[in-house]
């Protein structure tokens, strides 16, 4: 079904060693524009570490990784971001002693804005533009229900705010694709319901997404394709209800859980 | 008398704000606990000595470099330079790899090596007797001033500096320059992920906090007359950190006070305590105690300092919310 969109993150023959740990050993899968592709596996599969090598936290040992065309591999962090991939962590990053406004106007498009020379030569269009994103960051506050905590210390947002502001930053900036690791950790579970609304929210703007994820459920009403990981690679891809038939999948991820149970 | 001596406190006080204001960029802004900081102002000082100074008439191989006879503003830019040079070189090794506590360990490696390495080069600033008779800033050309005159002129020049320092760094504090340090200095994790480049930015952070340790130092040499090793030690950054932390980290007006307080007000006040006899390093001890014991209260009790950073307000929508078209999601809470 998807093979006629076009592919905007390929991977392929992904490597990473720490030492004597195989984290990631030849892993390849793609994901295609505008979809919201499922990573899963037990913990110790290399997910995380996946993560970290498509976004450049990580350096690969050998392998590509091709992000909209061109060959990103060992880019450092800040360069896949300005191409247009960015990421989240597992517990939310946020700025702490920033407001929750300031954290939106850090995450929004800087187009050379961070210049020292502009700090004091360039200050009319600085503050022209800071108007513009501002407008655009009360809008988006809304949406995530934080505008009136705009003013707050980002550090004093409960766990579940943190979240959204997370995402709320995510579409400040607006990239092709988003990364995100576990975005249910230190969730309040009355609160999922509005997290899967925000990926969906992200993916009808037309980014791409990555979600891994432990919740199977979660994953199973968020995305489009799922790619099963298991000591370090891709074991299995496709659509979560033939995935649950699957021997391998069974023995490597779905089996664990159930004999844990 | 009384107003010489009020002129020369703020003379020094402004001089103190100067170095405190470079170091709160390395600290307060982006959040790096550099200990090289001291060294950097030697440097600038030194510099700022030599370009001003005749030719040295030490015996051969003592004396310093340069001896340029330059006025003093250009002495005074050479610092800037010199001190934005080294901070280039020392923030492009330390900065690279290195965070926290590992940082500041390979600063304070810098710090005691220059200081080491200055004291015990007799041929480059003239080891431990160091670089001597600067003249006083536009002594030269205000030379028929009695001297009661020519220290409001000195007076003038350093508050000057630091008011043009000042509304610089605001300028800069304000930007979104500025805002992304504040973001790396909360997380620089979550920084790099939304596109910044750390390194660089801490690395131009590291330079314009350097810049302005040159011109202090240059000033503070040329206020003292003579630069050497008992004039500064690497220890002496710790004291500019206990001004920040009283003053309040981020926030230049508070870092301004902070020095006011503990660089200044503190041993002045203890200035003329009586001595008692037999025992004349008692009052020094007591004075250093107390500017500890100072720094611990506010610590304990007022973390974020006597001024703490501006709490930046969102005037809001001024109409009611539009529905608009950018981008994000309907998270309906």
């Amino acid at each position: 079904m998807s093979d006629d969109r076009s592919v905007i993150l390929e991977l392929r023959g992904v490597t990473k060693h720490f030492g004597g740990v195989r984290a990631v050993t030849d892993l390849d899968f793609d994901v295609y524009d505008h979809e919201v592709l499922g990573l899963i596996g037990p913990n110790g599969a290399g997910k995380s570490t996946a993560i970290d090598l498509i976004s450049g936290f990580r350096e690969p040992d050998s392998g590509v990784i091709k992000f909209d065309g061109e060959e990103i591999q060992g880019w450092r962090a800040h360069r896949v971001a300005a191409r247009g991939l960015v990421r989240t962590f597992q517990t939310a990053r946020e700025w702490a002693r920033l407001t929750v406004m300031d954290n939106m106007l850090v995450a929004a498009p800087q187009e050379g804005r961070d210049k020292i020379w502009k700090s004091v030569f360039s200050r009319p269009s600085l503050r022209a533009a800071e108007e513009r994103d501002r407008i655009r960051a009360r809008d988006l506050l809304r949406r995530f229900d934080l505008y009136a905590l705009r003013d707050e210390y980002a550090g004093n947002l409960s766990g579940g705010q943190k979240r959204l502001l997370e995402f709320a930053r995510v579409a400040m900036l607006s990239p092709r694709m988003v990364l995100l690791d576990e975005p249910l950790a230190g969730v309040n579970p009355r609160l999922q319901v509005n997290i899967l609304e925000a990926i969906k929210g992200l993916n009808d703007t037309g980014m791409a997404i990555i979600l891994i994820e432990h919740n199977l459920p979660f994953i199973d009403s968020a995305c489009d394709r799922v790619v099963v990981m298991a000591e370090g690679t891709d074991i299995a891809s496709g659509l979560m209800a033939d995935l649950r038939s699957s021997r391998a999948v069974i023995d490597a991820y779905l089996g664990e859980v159930a004999t844990n149970v | 008398m009384i107003v010489n001596y009020l002129e020369s406190l703020i003379i020094l006080s402004a001089i103190l704000s100067l170095l405190t204001m470079g170091l709160n960029v390395r600290w307060g802004w982006a959040g790096e606990f550099d200990l090289a900081y001291y060294a950097i102002v030697a440097f600038g000082a030194y510099f700022g000595g030599v370009l001003q100074l005749p030719h040295s008439h030490e015996p051969t191989g003592l004396g310093w470099i340069l001896g340029l006879n330059l006025p003093f503003v250009v002495g005074l830019l050479g610092g800037a330079v010199i001190g934005g040079v080294t901070s280039l070189l020392v923030g492009a090794f330390a900065l690279k790899s290195l965070r926290g506590d590992y940082l500041s360990i390979a600063t304070v490696a810098f710090a005691l090596v220059t200081w080491a390495f200055l004291s015990q080069l007799p041929g480059l600033f003239n080891g431990f007797n160091g670089v001597y008779g600067m003249q006083q800033p536009f002594a030269d050309v205000f030379k028929n001033l009695d001297a009661q005159t020519y220290a409001l002129i000195l007076f003038a020049v350093c508050v000057v500096i630091l008011v043009i320092v000042y509304v610089f760094l605001e300028m800069m504090y304000k930007s979104p320059f500025g805002r992304t340090l504040r973001a790396i200095r909360e997380d620089e994790f979550a920084s790099a992920a939304f596109g910044r480049d750390v390194y660089r930015c801490k690395l131009k952070a590291y330079i314009i906090g350097g810049v302005v340790a040159g011109i202090g130092g240059v000033l503070f040499a040329n206020y003292l007359g003579q630069w050497n090793p008992y004039t500064w030690a690497p220890i002496e950054t710790f004291l500019l950190y206990g001004a920040i932390f009283i003053g309040g980290q981020g926030n230049s007006r508070g870092v301004i006070i902070g020095s006011v307080i503990l660089l200044v007000l503190i041993p002045e006040v203890t200035r003329f305590m009586p001595q008692v006899p037999g025992k004349p390093d008692l009052f020094p001890a007591l004075r250093s105690m107390a500017s500890a014991v100072l720094v611990i209260l506010v610590l304990r009790y007022r973390p974020q300092g006597l001024l703490p950073e501006v709490h930046p307000r969102d005037a809001g929508d001024r109409a009611p919310a539009p529905t608009a078209q950018t981008a994000g999601s309907a998270a309906n809470v």
